[in-house]
């Protein structure tokens, strides 16, 4: 294992690999700190540049775009209210009070902290529980991975804020989408309205501008109305915490780190439901529960902790089985693919190079976030004030450039309008776009392990649980339905005053 | 994603796009199981091409009827859509997609900005002919200099 890390050491501090994770959490941070660009749009606007780049160093750059983005995503929470990422909404209910008593820099400084301390042991763990899962999956068969992807598509739909329907169908909808193309065993093209460019399937790259990217830019021109940037002498003084703060945040985090690496290991929950999760438990178990919403500092220390530790932590899954937890995962799964490497138990011992050199850029990447985010806070917290008009022309043409670039086809911008529209349609009407993405991701895999099983079993559906890792998936699946139809049928009774 | 349509849903009664989506989703779950039973479904042993779409299909259709009884409860009643930005944006995506090829990069991307800042109630003239030019510039020495993409510039 020492020798692995020691390889994995020399890989990530070559030249062209600490230049691109340098410039991975650079994007990172700036993507997080804007509101309006999320990271899944900025990954995938970065994917085509990187086809030409080595696939390791390809992976450090991507990588270094997710977790980079969560240490940013705090800022504008803090300091405008808004959400530079999704991730960061519960940030805002104690980071921006504190902005409002004049404690911005405090809170800025705290959340670095915190996510650095978070990702820092989340990376720990996943150096160790990686390797082991992947020695566990090698003796699974297609029908324990078919059940730990339907476990991931049906925990990404219920545990999702919204009508759990909806979430439900926007699987579904993805499963069909992931259908389109030819069928590889039998060479039936399915869906494909006789177009040639829709043989080899709907592309990743589209699919994910047009929902993630072009969605948001139509959502956030009308939101952008009139920022009031409240941000003045934030000096390097004001940002230090008081004995007594460190005290107090020194818990939090450490449990925020565990709920994160909880929650962000597990297929189909990301790091926002963690956010929550740890915020909700932060606010339990205090004897003041009164100051939580009122610029409670273990208010932003949880939460940062959990998202930045369930973002490290989402990869354990994304690496040693080859099945992401959420969309972001999935689309780095898809960008994996794209430059041929098939993540799963065989990828560590094919490839130990390239993962423990990822691994090793991340305790880098770490390390450049936190020189970035507290040093150099200021800059970050000045480009809060570029105007969006700015940004979203440029936004708009890297995504047509980028879209382009992949296989000069006018016919793949076309679908970035389309699912530009559908995304846009879908965010008004509470149809989340996350587990569409992760149902056309996951439903060709799972397609080819559904029949490998059957084929297997000689057309016996009794394999899903006559194997016991695959039985206890199929409780733990058939039980998150049951509360969902529950939740479902309650809903129902009640009238319809609070339907969220 | 940042502001959320459930919130304000309520106690709204749906309206026609909900509607029109759900049933569309119908549609959807239909058109793949008659498509799916065209391709051949096979045997539960040797599962044809069109097992999975038809699979797909039938979950799709049951969940959009769901959905369908749902909206008695309530949804959302209007789109309020951003008409502008809907119109410039995706107008200027159309331009570009359109003018790629004959044009070249650079005019596809000065049309491109030039329409799409006007998405922008705010924009002015000036500034959205300097973000056009300047992207343009930026795109050509990235994209065809640095990375040496197979793009024609004009």
């Amino acid at each position: 294992m020492l020798s692995d890390i020691i390889l994995g050491f020399e890989r990530a501090v070559s030249l062209d690999a600490l230049l691109f994770c340098f410039i991975g959490v650079t994007i990172g941070t700036f993507v997080g700190v804007l509101p309006g660009v999320g990271a899944l749009a900025a990954v995938s606007l970065c994917l085509p540049l990187t086809y030409y780049l080595d696939p390791t160093v390809a992976l450090i750059m991507l990588a270094g775009i997710f977790y980079g983005a969560q240490y940013g995503s705090s800022t504008a929470s803090i300091l405008l209210n808004v959400p530079g990422t999704v991730t960061a909404a519960v940030t805002c209910l104690d980071g921006y009070p504190m902005t409002k008593q004049g404690r911005a820099g405090l809170a800025l400084f705290v959340t670095t902290i915190c996510s650095f301390v978070g990702g820092s042991i989340a990376i720990v763990l996943m150096m160790g529980f990686t390797p082991l899962i992947a020695r566990a999956a090698l003796s699974f068969s297609s029908a324990e991975y078919f059940m730990i992807m339907a476990l991931g598509l049906v925990v990404a739909s219920t545990i999702s804020s919204g009508s759990q329907l909806k979430s439900l169908a926007m699987v579904g909808f993805g499963l069909a989408l992931g259908l389109v193309g030819t069928d590889l065993n039998s060479g039936v093209s399915r869906f494909t309205f006789g177009q040639i460019e829709l043989y080899d399937g709907i592309s990743l790259v589209p699919i994910a501008m047009g929902l993630f990217g072009v969605a948001e830019i139509l959502n956030s021109i009308q939101a952008s109305g009139t920022r009031t940037l409240n941000a003045t002498g934030i000096s390097f003084r004001s940002m230090l915490p008081t004995r007594a703060e460190w005290k107090s945040i020194v818990g939090p985090t450490l449990r925020g780190t565990a709920i994160g690496a909880g929650i962000g290991a597990l297929p189909g929950s990301g790091a926002t439901v963690a956010t929550f999760m740890a915020y909700a438990a932060e606010k339990r178990r205090s004897k003041t529960p009164e100051r939580f919403g009122k610029g409670a500092i273990e208010g932003i220390a949880a939460p940062e902790a959990a998202n930045n530790s369930a973002v490290q932590a989402a990869f354990v899954p994304t690496l040693s089985l080859g099945i992401p937890g959420d969309a972001l995962m999935a689309f780095l799964l898809g960008a994996m693919l794209i430059h041929g490497i098939v993540p799963g138990p065989r990828f560590l011992t094919d490839q130990p190079e390239m993962f423990w050199g990822l691994v090793a850029s991340f305790w880098i990447g770490n390390v450049l976030l936190l020189v970035l985010n507290i040093p150099l806070i200021g800059l970050w917290v000045r480009m809060l004030s570029i105007p969006y008009n700015i940004l979203f022309p440029a936004m708009l043409f890297f995504i047509c450039v980028g879209v382009y670039s992949i296989e000069y086809q006018v016919f793949d911008i076309g679908l970035v309008i389309l699912f530009g529209l559908l995304g846009f349609l879908m965010n008004r009407l509470g149809y989340p776009p996350a587990p569409l993405l992760l149902g056309f991701i996951l439903g060709p895999m799972m397609e080819e392990h559904f029949k490998r099983s059957l084929l297997m079993s000689r057309g016996s559906f009794s394999i899903f649980w006559e194997r016991p890792i695959s039985a206890v998936l199929l409780v733990v699946i058939l039980l998150l339905l049951a509360l969902s139809v529950r939740t479902i049928l309650k809903d129902r009774r009640k009238p319809a005053d609070d339907t969220a | 994603m940042s502001d959320d349509p459930t919130e304000t849903a309520g106690p709204e009664r749906a309206g026609a796009w909900e509607y029109g989506a759900a049933a569309a989703l119908v549609l959807l779950g239909g058109y793949m199981i008659l498509e799916g039973l065209g391709f051949g479904v096979g045997t539960i042993r040797r599962m044809g091409p069109g097992f999975f779409p038809v699979a797909v299909g039938v979950g799709l259709a049951a969940l959009a009827v769901g959905i369908l009884s749902e909206l008695r409860r309530g949804g959302v009643s209007r789109l309020n859509a951003p008409i502008r930005p809907l119109l410039f944006i995706i107008g200027s995506l159309v331009v570009f997609a359109a003018t790629v090829e004959p044009l070249g990069m650079i005019p596809a991307t000065i049309l491109l900005v030039l329409i799409g800042s006007f998405a922008d109630r705010s924009m002015t003239p000036l500034r959205a002919a300097i973000s056009a030019v300047a992207l343009a510039i930026l795109g050509y020495l990235v994209f065809i200099l640095g990375f040496d993409l197979p793009l024609n510039a004009f």
